[in-house]
């Protein structure tokens, strides 16, 4: 069987443009967090396998570096949503418009940075 | 297999009920839907819980995945962030894998890593849940 060269996607093709960025940063975000869910998975079968296990991932968690990741999770998990909801208005047929999607894609980047803002501000004074 | 076969599998309505392209594509775009709905809520309230816990050593974590509130949404939490997470992997590489073996390969793999994720974690937090 031959297979033909697929056509790039469009990322590759075009000078980047607000709304592309946004579209493959959805994407990125996408794969990090189903990574993340992964990790998730281990930390709760560390949890279930007990203290020593689970102290041996925590000191990695608390370390710089773990709440450095974490961060980017959390970062992630916003702009994922934030951007997600404005994929659901786009699947309704709302907010179509050249203009409408600026403005909803620089929402989505305000959002996300200042609940990920929140989300450290809120740990670091707990 | 016979063109009659064929082309109702295609369609979706071959004789099993499971078709493919047709009814099952728009029955995944529905699905992801619903997923990504139902995870507004319930990744916020994760993200706000795990935030607000003062502690996440082992006794504050137990204590956490413990109590029945918490447990109930993580048995919800879990499957649908699995599913919805293998529906977007699945979307990546059916864009960016050419070789039809590779990707049938690659799809594959996700799934069983999902279906693996899915079962440990819940496994994990009856565990937890039952004090075992």
């Amino acid at each position: 069987m031959t297979t033909r060269q697929a056509p790039l996607s469009p990322f590759w093709q075009y000078k980047p443009q607000l709304t592309s960025v946004l579209s493959i940063t959805h994407r990125g975000t996408g794969v990090l967090l189903s990574g993340g869910a992964v990790l998730l998975c281990g930390w709760l079968l560390s949890i279930a396998a007990g203290a020593e296990t689970y102290n041996m991932v925590n000191q990695h968690i608390t370390a710089w570096y773990g709440q450095g990741v974490l961060t980017c999770f959390v970062f992630s998990l916003y702009y994922h949503l934030c951007n997600g909801v404005r994929h659901l208005f786009w699947d309704l047929g709302m907010g179509l418009e050249i203009k409408t999607t600026y403005r909803s894609g620089y929402a989505v980047i305000i959002a996300s940075i200042l609940l990920t803002a929140a989300t450290v501000y809120v740990r670091c004074v707990q | 297999m016979s063109r009659q076969t064929l082309l109702a599998k295609i369609r979706g309505a071959d004789s099993t009920g499971r078709g493919d392209s047709g009814k099952r594509g728009t029955r995944h775009w529905w699905y992801q839907r619903l997923s990504a709905v139902a995870l507004i809520p319930l990744s916020l309230w994760f993200i706000y819980d795990l935030t607000t816990l003062a502690t996440l050593d082992y006794a504050g974590a137990h204590s956490w995945i413990a109590a029945p509130s918490t447990s109930i949404l993580l048995v919800l939490f879990i499957p649908t962030l699995f599913y919805h997470a293998l529906a977007g992997i699945r979307e990546v590489i059916e864009d960016y894998i050419q070789s039809e073996r590779q990707k049938a390969l690659a799809i594959v793999s996700m799934k069983c890593l999902a279906i693996f994720c899915t079962v440990a974690s819940i496994a994990a937090v009856i565990k937890i849940y039952l004090g075992l």
